[in-house]
Order: C-alpha cells, then structure tokens, then sequence
C-alpha cells in the first residue's frame, strides 16, 4: 500500500512534513508505523497549489520513480515552497514482476487542463476483471488519456467522469458527490463481476481550495483463503489520521498544531500521523468522507458516513 | 536484570521509609479499602505489596506526560493528581483530580501503549507504583493474584468504557436509536468455518492452541449475516460474545439522526462482551458493515470460559482482556476529541450509480 498526506490551511513549507517531523512523510517510504510488512519503494508524487505563485490556478507537481530520501532536489524544492494546499503521495506496490515502476503510475493524477487531483491508497483486488466494466461510466475523451497501468488512475477517469465539467473547478458539494457516486458505480461493477474480495478505497481528491478524502473498503473482512499474504497486507483496515487547529509548527522540539482561537485554520490528513506521539492526531472514523474548504473566515470541515 | 535492578530500589526505599513486614501489614489493610484490590486475599496483597515501590511528588511536579511509555499503576496513598489532555492544537483540557485511595494508570498494566493524558501533582502527594515488568513477572508465573487483579481491571476497564461511552452519548442531543434490532436468526447459521490456519491468524485467537480453537469453535454457533443490520440496540440485554471471522461490525453510539462510530470490529475482533463481564446491557449499538461471517459464544459457556482456570479457558480470557484494552486504548486517544470534531452525520452519501 502507500503513504499519502493532505494539506490545506495556511502557507505551510513542505520541508516540515516531507523531511523533519520524526515521521515525516519521507520517513514512512521505508520505515511505516502503521504498515506490518511492507515498504513504499515505486515512487513519488506532489502536486502543490499557492495562490501567490504564477499562474495559480495551476499547481505545481513533481513526479520521480526516486525514493524522497534519495532526492535532492525534492529536498532542496520542499525548503523553498510553501502551498496553501497540496496533496503528497508515496507508491507501494507488491513484491511482483507484473508491477510496472514508471512516472506514468505516479499518483496523485491530474490531466492537463483539469483541476481535479487525486491519489490513491489501496487496491481495487481483480481490477483486470473488472476494468472494462468501469469504461462505460467514463467519458470517452478521458477513457483515451488514461496512459498508465494502476486501478488508480482508472479511478481518476471514472471521477472526472462523474463532474459535470471534468475539466472545471467543483466545489467541495459537487465534488464529493461525484467521490460518492464513483465508489458507488466501482461497488456496482464490482458486484456484476462477483468480486468480493477485501479492498481498500483511501482516496485523497483536491481542487486546491478543497480537499476530500476516503477511509473506505469494499467487501472489507473477505480474503482468498488460499492466499495468506493477503491478510499481512489487508487484515487492518487502512488508517487515516488527522489533526486540525491554527497552525503546523515546532513547539518546544514538538510538531504540533497550535490552538486555533477562533476555528481551525488548518488540517493535515495523513495515512499515518507525522509525529511519533500520536496524542494530538485524531483517526478518521471507517466508512466515512471527510471534506474540508477554505472560506473567508477560515476552514470549515465535515464528516459524512459512506454508504455506497 | 532490569527487573531485579528495579526491585533493589523498591526493597530499599521501603527499609529507608521504616519499612519491613510491620510495614507491609499497614500497607496491606489500606490496599484492603480499595476497590480495585478489594477481592484479593491478605496473602496475596502481601505478595503485591512486596512489589511496590514508594513515590512522592511534589506539588506541580508531573507523574507522566501524555504520549509517554505507560509503564505502571499508581495508587495514591495521599495528596491529589490532576489528569490534563491536550488537544490538537495545543489546548489543554483538565479532565479529572483522583485522591487517596484511588488508582490511575490501572489499565497499561495490561494493554502497555503510551499514557492518553498527563497526570501532574495538585499537592504534595505520596504514591505506590506497580510497575508492568513486576505485575509481568506475577502473571508469568501464573500467579492467582495476577490473575485476580486481572479479572478486576476487566472490570474497571467496561466501567471505563461505559464512562466514555456516556460523555460521548451526551454530547448529541436526546432521542433513541430507531427500530429493532435484529439478531441473527437460524436461517443464518452456516457451517462453513474458514480453515484452521486463517483461524489461527486472526488475533483474537492468536494464542490458541489447535484443538482449543477446534473445540471452542464447535462449542459456538457461526452465522453468516447480510450488511447493514442491527445485531443489537444499545440497551439490549447481551445474547453473547461475537467474534467476527469474515466482514466487519461497526459500534456506533446513536441519538435520533445523530450519531458517532466508536469502532470496527474486523477480523479477529470481538465485540458484545461487556455486558456479559459486568451483567449490564449493551453499551452501543452494533451494526454490519459488510456481510458477516460471525462466531457467538452463548452467555452460559462465556461465562465458564472467562471464569475458569483452564488453559482452554485462559486463552479465551486473554483474548477478551486484549480485546478490551485495545477498544479502551481507542476511545481514550480520541474521545474528547471526537465530541468537537467528528461526529458523524447520520445522513449517508449513498448515491445510485447513473445510467451509463
């Protein structure tokens, strides 16, 4: 699986959660806390929105098959920038010869011209005889642009197909009804196909002004029998933390948010939090959405059950 | 060498206190008027006493911050210790004071994990520590006094459950769950067990031995259940222990259109025991995720499990403890919090998929 992170609020320098919190993103590419058996290694992706740059309704984004400790650039990059929104994501993948290790699987997508970026945790199990059932619920000028080989991006297309403009900016409503309805049509195919086999649907969506994520699971509890490797991998639902208030910063050699006096600022959605000590991370409850957007008076967010 | 190291220490500061056996008598009868150690005999008091180290804190000095190693019990002799959270953003929260005679940090001595709040100094206080590496030393040896205590804080863990379980429920306006719940039926009863090494997998049944799972197993009733059903309603009297095999079962506190998920009891879990250990009614309502494959252990053989002395019946003891020190651990990390933040909508995003 992979380890993804989520920010809105505001300018936060992409140094402090990619690199120097003691679990940090970088850190989770090999040494995970909340993962038994499994390393991050296939690559990672960034893309950053920062309303003071050039062009800024088009966000920055980064993608390499290199690992972010190995990275120098991202290093010296992550110093330098400091978004208003971004959405990070490191790949894993299983153990296999099938597994293609290229820029193209990169998460998080997002085609040129669009405004909608999502990456992806977890894995749609039987995608192979499933994905054809999906193309009718794409758009046809998105099914051609889908140019990798992860269940990810097909979900993308499938998301971007459920806006009413795929390449427009939808708001937070719009667009986590299209997040709804894209799972709801995955469960639909899944269940023509008789698939029933566990599978995790942590997605992370974002337009820059807002950002939506998932801690969802298909048939989850249901594995092959024959296949023991399933249950080191599956056996927890995946985890989703996050933790809300003013700002992100160092207090007393501890990360943490700072009080937010009047309503939260800012929100940091990770698949593990970045600090050892957990205390002040908060876990998204399963089966459920949680959607966050910037107003003029500061961040509002709220939770949704998910039952698709 | 750790261990024997630590019990140096504890044996010396009791001599430096004037201490010795006229000591360990005082001690033992003030052990005697609390709770928590109320049903264990004079000897085996004596026993735990033997391993406990002396403490005194000054006023504002802090016993443990929140996120550290819990590592021990403290049972305050005199003075007071606040209990302070801090929240997410930095606030912090005074939660409780415990006097003398009352005992904080019971529960890691089991569960282990890290403290969910800071415990400080309200004045000068004295303090008598158990420490987990001795209580371990005790349940290794399958001591009784361990194994009393431990059926003891099983008991104070469902009091502490249901404690969390009410400040939560508080925090949404009044109103009831609406409907029945609907238990699994006889039509549902399957036969069809998942192999012995999937079995053996799971962490409930993590330290089973084979044929005690295989027995335990057909002592109980599997049911193969549909998504989206109410086993059972906060309230409801307990019809047994669930563990679910296959699926997931989420437990959720409701108040009309409110409400909040406490839990997911995936694979391996067990859930719908605490009635059966403190003889209330259910605390929370229990519902299916995702079609189920569930084992119910009936009240009658629970009750001689969790009882008992047996290996067989260990192994099912351990399990609920761990259980239950894991849905603890879960709802102290959060539960504060949650009443501000995430409590969830009862409106469901369940959307039909279009046309194509």
């Amino acid at each position: 699986m992979c380890r993804v992170l989520a920010y809105l609020g505001p300018p936060l320098n992409v140094d402090n959660v990619l690199f120097t919190t003691d679990s940090s993103l970088a850190r989770q590419a090999y040494s995970p806390r909340m993962m038994a058996s499994f390393l991050n290694l296939a690559g990672f992706g960034m893309v950053a929105w920062d309303p003071d740059s050039r062009m800024p309704e088009a966000p920055f984004v980064y993608r390499t098959t290199t690992l972010p400790a190995f990275d120098r650039n991202l290093e010296n990059l992550a110093r330098k920038i400091a978004p208003r929104c971004f959405l990070a994501h490191i790949r894993g993948a299983s153990n296999s010869p099938e597994e293609v290790i290229s820029q193209r699987n990169v998460h998080p997508f997002l085609y040129s011209g669009a405004h909608v970026a999502l990456a992806h945790n977890g894995i749609l199990r039987d995608f192979g005889r499933m994905r054809y059932g999906l193309l009718e619920f794409i758009k046809p000028e998105l099914a051609q642009r889908i140019e990798g080989t992860t269940d990810s991006e097909w979900l993308y297309a499938l998301l971007l197909s459920q806006l009413e403009d795929p390449c427009g900016v939808p708001g937070p409503d719009e667009l986590a009804a299209a997040v709804a309805q894209t799972l709801s049509i995955v469960r639909r195919v899944r269940e023509q196909h008789d698939i029933r086999i566990s599978s995790a649907v942590n997605l992370f969506v974002s337009t820059g002004q807002c950002v939506i994520v998932t801690r969802f699971s298909f048939d989850y509890g249901w594995y092959p029998p024959e296949d023991p490797a399933f249950l080191e991998w599956d056996l927890a639902y995946l985890s989703l933390w996050y933790t809300l208030g003013d700002e992100y910063l160092e207090r007393g050699g501890e990360w943490m948010m700072t009080p937010a006096e009047d309503g939260p600022r800012s929100l940091i959605l990770a698949s593990e939090p970045l600090t050892k000590d957990v205390s002040t991370w908060l876990e998204v409850p399963e089966y459920s959405m949680l959607t966050a957007w910037i107003k003029d008076d500061g961040l509002r967010f709220q939770a949704l059950d998910l039952d698709v | 060498m750790g261990c024997g190291f630590r019990r140096l220490i504890s044996m010396s500061k009791q001599a430096d206190a004037g201490g010795g056996r006229e000591d360990s008598t005082i001690t033992v009868a003030f052990l005697q008027q609390v709770p928590l150690f109320a049903e264990l005999t004079a000897d085996e008091l004596h026993e735990l006493v033997a391993v406990m180290q002396p403490i005194e804190l000054a006023p504002g000095q802090l016993l443990w911050r929140q996120g550290q190693e819990a590592d021990a019990l403290h049972l305050i002799r005199g003075g007071r210790i606040g209990i302070y959270l801090r929240q997410p953003g930095g606030t912090e929260v005074h939660l409780t004071a415990a006097g003398p005679g009352e005992v904080i940090g019971e529960l890691p001595l089991i569960a282990g994990g890290t403290r969910s709040a800071a415990a400080r100094a309200l004045d000068r206080v004295q303090l008598l520590s158990l420490s987990r590496v001795d209580f371990a030393a005790l349940t290794l040896r399958r001591s009784p006094t361990a194994l009393a205590l431990r059926r003891r804080i099983c008991a104070v863990a469902c009091t502490r459950l249901r404690d969390r379980y009410q400040q939560l429920a508080s925090s949404l306006p009044p109103g009831l769950p609406h409907g029945a719940s609907e238990p699994p039926t006889a039509a549902e009863l399957t036969e069809s067990a998942p192999p012995d090494d999937y079995l053996g997998n799971l962490a409930f049944f993590r330290d089973f031995a084979a044929d005690h799972l295989r027995s335990l197993v057909e002592r109980s009733q599997l049911f193969m259940v549909p998504r989206r059903r109410v086993l059972e309603h906060e309230g409801d009297a307990p019809r047994g222990c669930y563990i679910t095999l296959n699926g997931a079962v989420e437990m959720t506190i409701e108040r009309g259109q409110h409400r909040i998920p406490i839990g997911l009891a995936g694979p391996g879990r067990a859930f719908s025991y605490v009635g059966l250990i403190d003889g209330k009614t259910a605390p929370v309502t229990m519902r299916t995720r995702e079609l189920s494959l569930l084992l119910r252990i009936a009240p009658g053989p629970f009750a001689g499990y969790f009882h008992g002395a047996t290996a067989k019946s260990r192994a099912l003891f351990d399990a609920i403890e761990r259980d239950l020190m894991g849905a603890l651990r879960r709802n102290d990390l959060g539960f504060v919090r949650a009443v501000g933040t995430a409590a969830i909508r009862t409106s469901a995003m369940a959307p039909q998929p279009p046309a194509p």
